[in-house]
């Protein structure tokens, strides 16, 4: 059988996963032939960063990106990337461990009548390591149950409250109440509600009432199918009868306790989410059904309180996920089902720890290897081509041409031969600029300032290329995201409604992203002597991250190295009016409207999280002279990292409430040469992160393949073979 | 306090009218705005515009045929509210809105049998003693589940084989292998736990699905999913008993068919509604269903998605994409929430007919009333289009196209009597217009942008000058004329427009001069659809036969309104004065092709003894004596065919893209119109609920709308500030 010439459109994670999954099956080379199509001089995508000449080779990123214990799939390529590829006598960063460290602090910002308050949060190291074996996660059920273990936890770490009892119910009356004295594993159709349960549960405290509920769940039959209702209801009158006391207790202190108030957030939260996974049927259902709510709406529903919602572990999520359609902070929106089963696989699932730190880029720690490995194994990168076009055949199902921009003539005249990436320090690591040198234009595109990767550039290319299939490729792995099909898939988007759908009912953020690099060390500004991640503070760059550990990874001289280094990000308001391509100074008027936000931004809200940063005459604002660079105050803050991505491809993309039913799935695109990849596909999360981009690169490499591959936690839907 | 803002309603169709009539039912009103409608043409009424033909005996001539369901509660009230309003004074005609609207409760489908032999389905909806408009809420959706299984359990008590009756009874009939696993240990357990005998009857499984959805509707605070479960299980069971029972018995039965037919829709969309969680849910994530693949989803055979009822509901919305009858496409969601309504919900009648002309029963009085309360109307004037601000935040200025001038500068008087009845004409009163005499013989259609009339005027309203606000109740279809800057704005609108599709539709009329029974038409006087393509749908409006002024000894005996989808051409860019007369040539050759196929099942005696495919000319009405075919040519025929006229179909997974009033992303402008997001397809109902949202967005008036629906899933920021809040600030 001839090979298969597969066109990789794009060189993001959701692409290289798909490759990376290919070549690793024995017989790859005898049946496909890769070839990856980047626009620009790198890979990675939303992930792509580059080191910048200029200023000691610093790294700039697209956003603060870090990584979730669960990323299991994720880790796991990661992993086989690390082991395979040998990465040279120089290497600094030799293994995953190297390349992938815990981080395990997080602080919450509150806003409580007024003032900032940080509510840290230092998640226990948890057993396993991510990317490992056996680490699929629970089902909803079992999800119910680490949640129940979770709230008896906080009310046990609570000094509200006195401790655990040690019996299995916690009260021995109430345990008899639930089971009827019964400690044998089998229920009985003689149930709680019958023993009249409800009427005497307000004589207990609430920590016994959450004990009790957990226990029990624990004591049902693992398959909710055999559970009885009466169960079900017992559990929920435990927990409202637990919520109603602590109400009573403390309602009017709830602005003025944090302990108690946190404890409300996640008693109140947690009982609405299982209230309604129980009684919305989710725990038979699936996710997936209730992702048609907006999930303030469902909480709400459920009877979460408005001060809850509105509250900061809410607001955390939201901004965690970017939960802005184009950036409207007064419209979060993510589907119920998502928000849940993320948040859940966030801080039920995780290995090792809540979040892993890239030591370095993360177009150094993920894409270098990847592209490194994926060159040596015969994969060819042809860089600086821009997809414009797919085009179909006459019956509208099969794509039939590809039509792309050839940006650049390469100096050694082979299109496939651009040299990526330069070793700094022992990591192999992208620049923020292509290498001018090895392009025939390469002095005209440095002295205009073009900028290849932006659709908005001034530029046109050197020559337009025209695939055609069964002579330039077979199959197509489509890995750029549905933000660019209006201007790439206009003949798709007419020809099948679901790929319309997708497109136009997928919505997305755009974001931005300021990284300081600061003179003085974290106790001279105040800032946590821990690293930490912090976020739910205030818009729009509402996350930052002390990021000090990559100093090291940058060409900093002894003496003039920064002692600080801190990212910040969130999403970013759309412009009134976004113009045509041909509109060339439009990302220029949008990075000065970052700047200005930033500019206020650090003025007024530096000095709740570094509070030795402020200037005498404002302890709230940022003395820019703390800025390594040059000159002072406002030069200074100009020297920094400031980036907006509003292109269509670094666009975001949401899980807003009804779109993960119009996702589609990677072999389900509608045209029969055609697979998709992307975190935007459908996978069984279907949220915008790493992860899911690599479960829908996998997904895809078994559409390709007909193969199976190992993947955590996989969607259904996804068989392959059958 | 400041100036009354000033809101512009662009377009008078339903949702326009319906916008204005609630902006000025709030008491106050006067003191925060003042409003004017914008109206190409001569008339009000949009798709529901009609005209009194002066030279054909002041009939009727309708856009289309247009029944009213007994569940457009919003739709009623207003109209009760208005005729209220009116007062019309003692021996005028149709003085209350129960004269202006008539049950029809007597309904038929058309079931073809064999290839092209049809025979007719009666049905007849029982009526009931409730009023359509009086406020009271639509059942929840348990509600609805307990009707729906109610109804089966009923059906199988008459169920016309009386041995299949009986043997659904009998003990332990069923096969036990066809119970699910936990049905066949309660078969046991049963009698100890719930005191109930289980008999394993497939008839005990229905009553006791019957049962447990009874018990569900009044107990919201328990935990139903395993009930309903359980009602998933009983229904299957049963209906799988029913299947496996009796197929060819009932295939062969009529009687047995036709129930069936509806006991097997009944149960497949009960469990759908269960499974696809409508019950906790609601009707929004079916949307990017098609409504007959997610009933195949849920089980229902070839032969029941082949049925009449399933046709007769695709024709009800003419759901067929682009127009083409080979493509029928509507949302599940929509179309299970709007049809639960239309059949468990309604209230008098299933439908209400119009007792005249729409034009004369809705907007003649709608416009009556507004005058009188002080709303500016300005006939002759045709959006032309919408531009934006410099900052893209509002609408800046709205170009308007005015048609004609008015003699002396007086204000166009746009009614006609008829028989003491307020009608509107269907050509303008040339009289009140300047040059009027020479441009009556240029044929020209002023609800026509394509034709070749020029304005006398191009106006340019400006925000603050002469508009603060800006209702825009004109149909989607028209939006790539009128809307271009909002449509490269924004990809929302973009989408919109490219998704919600406005389809041609084909409407005849047809003046008998001998009655129905003449004619061979032996059922009650009906409402007719799921026939023969295209043009599937029929009424007997012979009800309108008073109202219209019929030269004594001429008067027809019995009027037939047919109307169905036709397929869809996109319209041209700019002026093509042709387009229109090709397009009513095509519906009048649609039109004879289709009479010639299919009156006779109809009217037996309207074809040649012996020649169903001929049409008898004679028993058209035409008083000018025409012979042969050209007394066709004394009917009323049209091609809907202007942007605005087209019909907004529901196509699956579209639901999502549509806006709702206040969310068009601009500050001043407000939407009305069937096409917005209201959970309901394309109707009066519709439109009316999109204009009460209207009113509510600048003046939070009404304060509640009946079956509104409480969320959108896929809802956009709102854009719009009221002008006055609901506490009058």
């Amino acid at each position: 059988m001839a090979k298969k010439k597969i066109a990789v459109l794009g060189g993001g994670t959701g692409s290289l996963a798909a490759v990376w999954a290919l070549t690793t099956l024995p017989d790859w080379e005898e049946k496909w032939d890769f070839t990856v199509y980047q626009v620009g001089w790198r890979l990675g995508g939303k992930g792509a960063s580059g080191r910048n000449a200029e200023y000691h080779q610093r790294i700039e990123e697209h956003g603060l990106h870090v990584w979730a214990g669960f990323y299991d799939n994720a880790f796991r390529v990661m992993r086989e990337v690390y082991g395979a590829w040998e990465p040279g006598p120089n290497a600094t960063i030799k293994t995953w461990r190297d390349a992938f460290k815990p981080q395990n602090d997080v602080v919450v910002e509150e806003f409580i009548d007024g003032q900032w308050i940080h509510w840290p949060l230092e998640w226990p190291p948890r057993p396993g390591e991510p990317g490992g074996d056996g680490n699929d996660p629970p089902d909803i059920w079992g999800y119910l149950l680490r949640l129940l273990d979770w709230i008896v936890d906080a009310f046990g770490n609570s000094p509200l409250y006195p401790d655990l009892a040690d019996a299995r119910g916690g009260e021995p009356a109430l345990w008899k109440a639930l089971t009827g004295g019964d400690d044998d594993d089998s229920v009985t159709p003689d149930t709680p509600e019958k023993r009249g349960l409800p009427g005497f549960l307000s004589k207990f405290s609430p920590i016994h009432l959450v004990q009790a509920a957990r226990d029990f769940s624990s004591w049902l039959h693992d398959d909710p199918r055999d559970h009885f209702r009466a169960d079900h209801m017992a559990i929920i009158k435990m927990l409202e009868q637990a919520l109603d006391t602590l109400r009573d207790e403390f309602d009017e202190e709830l602005d003025t306790r944090d302990d108690a108030r946190r404890l409300y957030y996640i008693l109140d939260m947690g009982l609405g989410t299982i209230k309604g996974l129980i009684l919305d049927g989710v725990i038979f259902r699936g996710w997936d059904a209730i992702d048609i709510w907006e999930w303030k709406e469902w909480m709400r529903r459920w009877g979460v309180s408005d001060y809850t919602i509105e509250g900061v572990a809410v607001r955390g999520l939201y901004d965690y996920i970017f939960g802005f359609p184009d950036g409207d902070f007064d419209f979060p929106r993510v589907g119920a089902g998502t928000a849940i089963h993320g948040a859940f696989r966030l801080v039920f699932t995780y290995k090792e720890a809540l979040f892993f730190y890239m030591q370095a880029g993360m177009g150094d720690i993920v894409f270098s290897p990847l592209y490194k490995e994926l060159s040596r194994r015969g994969v060819k990168f042809k860089f600086f081509h821009k997809v414009e076009n797919l085009g179909l055949n006459a019956d509208k199902d099969t794509i039939e041409t590809i039509a792309i921009q050839r940006q650049v003539d390469l100096k050694s005249g082979d299109p496939a031969s651009y040299d990526a990436v330069e070793e700094i320090k022992g990591v192999w690591s992208w620049p923020s600029v292509p290498f001018y040198d090895q392009i025939v234009q390469g002095e005209q595109l440095k002295a205009d300032n073009i900028n290849l990767e932006s659709n908005w550039a001034d530029w046109d290319g050197v020559e337009d290329l025209t695939l055609q299939r069964g002579v330039d490729f077979d199959d197509v792995i489509l890995g750029i995201p549905p933000t660019s099909f209006r201007y790439i898939a206009p003949e798709l988007i007419d020809a099948n409604d679901r790929f319309a759908r997708m497109t136009y009912g997928i919505k997305s953020c755009s974001t931005q992203a300021v990284q300081l690099w600061i003179d003085e060390d974290a106790a001279t500004i105040g800032a946590p002597l821990e690293p930490v991640v912090a976020t739910a503070y205030v818009d729009p760059i509402n996350t930052w991250a002390d990021m000090s550990h990559l100093i090291e990874r940058e060409t900093w001289g002894a003496d003039e190295a920064p002692k600080f280094v801190a990212y910040f990000c969130g999403p970013m308001t759309d412009a009134d009016h976004i113009p045509g391509f041909d509109d060339h100074t439009f990302p220029e008027r949008e990075l000065e409207r970052c700047k200005d936000m930033a500019r206020d931004w650090f003025q007024s809200n530096t000095g709740h999280i570094f509070e030795k940063a402020g200037t005498q005459a404002d302890p709230a604002a940022l003395d820019l002279n703390l800025l390594h660079g040059e000159g002072d105050g406002e030069e200074k803050l100009m020297q920094q990292y400031f980036r907006v991505n509003i292109d269509p491809s670094e666009r975001y993309i949401l899980s807003v409430p009804g779109s993960t039913a119009i996702r589609l799935k990677a072999h389900e695109t509608g045209f029969d040469n055609l697979y998709i990849t992307g975190d935007w596909a459908y996978t069984s999360l279907s949220a915008g992160c790493i992860e899911c981009a690599v479960m829908a690169g996998l997904h895809c490499a078994e559409a390709v393949s007909g193969e199976r591959f190992p993947i955590t936690d996989r969607a259904p839907g996804y068989e392959p073979g059958q | 306090m400041s100036d009354p803002a000033k809101i512009a309603i662009l377009g008078g169709g339903v949702a326009s009218m319906s916008a204005a009539y609630y902006l000025t039912s709030r008491p106050d009103w006067k003191e925060h705005y003042e409003v004017t409608v914008y109206q190409m043409g001569w008339r009000l009424g949009g798709k529901g515009a009609s005209g009194r033909n002066a030279n054909l005996g002041q009939r009727i001539e309708e856009h289309g045929l247009h029944v009213w369901g007994g569940f457009y509660e919003n739709a009623f009230a207003m109209m009760r509210a208005c005729y209220g309003e009116l007062e019309r004074p003692e021996g005028a005609p149709i003085r209350s809105w129960r004269e202006a609207f008539l049950k029809q409760s007597f309904v038929v489908w058309e079931e073809e049998v064999e290839e092209g032999k049809w025979e007719h389905w009666p049905i007849d909806f029982p009526e009931n003693s409730d009023e359509p408009g009086d406020g009271t809420e639509f059942p929840s959706v348990w509600a609805y589940l307990e009707m729906l299984v109610g109804w089966i359990l009923n059906a199988m008590r008459q169920f016309p084989l009386i041995a299949l009756r009986d043997r659904s009874r009998a003990p332990e009939t069923s096969d036990r292998s066809i119970l699910p696993d936990w049905l066949r240990d309660v078969a046991t357990a049963t009698t100890r736990v719930w005191g109930k005998v289980f008999d394993g009857s497939p008839f005990w499984m229905l009553r006791e699905a019957a049962e447990l959805t009874s018990t569900l509707v009044t107990e919201t605070e328990r935990n139903r999913s395993s009930d309903m479960y359980k009602i998933l299980d009983y229904l299957k069971s049963f209906m799988s008993w029913l299947e496996a029972e009796a197929e060819e018995e009932i295939w062969q039965h009529t009687e047995a068919r036709r129930a069936y037919i509806l006991m097997a829709l009944g149960a497949t969309v009960a469990r759908g509604m269960i499974v696809d969680g409508v019950l906790t849910d609601g009707f929004f994530a079916l949307d990017d269903y098609d409504l007959k693949e997610w009933l195949q989803r849920h089980g229902a055979s070839e032969k029941v998605l082949d049925s009449a009822p399933v046709w007769a509901y695709y024709d009800y919305f003419f759901a067929y994409e682009d127009g083409n009858t080979d493509t029928p496409r509507m949302s599940a969601g929509m179309g299970l929430n709007h049809l639960l309504r239309l059949v468990l919900a309604y209230k008098g009648s299933i439908f209400w007919k119009m007792a005249s002309g729409m034009g004369d029963i809705v907007f003649a009085p709608m416009y009556q009333v507004l005058r009188a309360r002080g709303v500016n109307f300005e006939f002759f004037h045709m959006v032309e289009g919408l531009e934006l601000s410099d900052d893209y935040k509002w609408v800046e200025r709205v170009k308007v196209a005015r048609q004609v001038a008015i003699k002396e500068g007086k204000h166009y008087d746009p009614l006609v009597v008829v028989k003491d009845l307020p009608c509107w004409p269907s050509a303008p009163d040339w009289d009140q217009i300047v040059g009027g005499d020479i441009l009556e013989t240029k044929g020209y259609n002023y609800e026509d942008r394509f034709s070749d009339w020029t304005p006398v005027e191009e106006r340019t309203l400006e925000r603050g000058t002469d508009f603060d606000y800006a209702i825009l109740g004109i149909s989607i279809g028209e939006f790539p004329y009128i809307a271009k800057e909002l449509i490269e704005n924004d990809q929302d609108w973009d989408i919109m427009v490219k998704e919600i599709q406005a389809i041609q539709t084909i409407a005849l009329q047809l003046w008998f001069n001998q009655d129905k029974k003449d004619l061979g038409w032996e059922l009650p006087t009906t409402v007719m659809t799921a026939y023969a393509q295209p043009i599937e749908t029929w009424l007997d409006a012979s009800a309108v036969i008073p109202r219209e002024d019929w030269p004594a000894g001429k008067e027809p005996k019995n009027i037939a309104y047919y109307c169905g989808p036709l397929a869809t051409e996109p319209p041209p860019e700019g002026k093509d004065p042709n387009y229109g007369k090709e397009q009513d040539a095509r519906a009048k050759q649609v039109a004879l092709d289709w009479l010639s196929k299919n009156l006779h099942h109809l009217f037996p005696d309207a074809t040649q003894a012996g020649d169903p495919s001929t049409i008898d000319w004679s028993k058209l009405l035409d008083i000018d004596g025409g012979t042969g075919e050209e007394r066709f040519d004394a009917q009323y025929w049209r091609s809907n065919y202007t942007p605005t006229e087209r019909y907004v179909i529901s196509r699956p997974g579209t639901n999502r893209f549509r806006m709702t009033s206040n969310t068009s992303g601009y500050g001043n402008l407000v939407l009305a119109g069937d096409w917005l997001y209201t959970g309901l397809g394309g109707s009066v109902e519709g439109a009316v609920m999109s204009g009460m949202t209207a009113s509510q967005a600048l003046a939070s008036y009404p304060e509640k709308i009946v079956g509104g629906l409480e969320r959108n899933p896929w809802q956009r920021p709102t854009s719009v500030d009221p002008i006055v809040g609901a506490d009058g600030e």
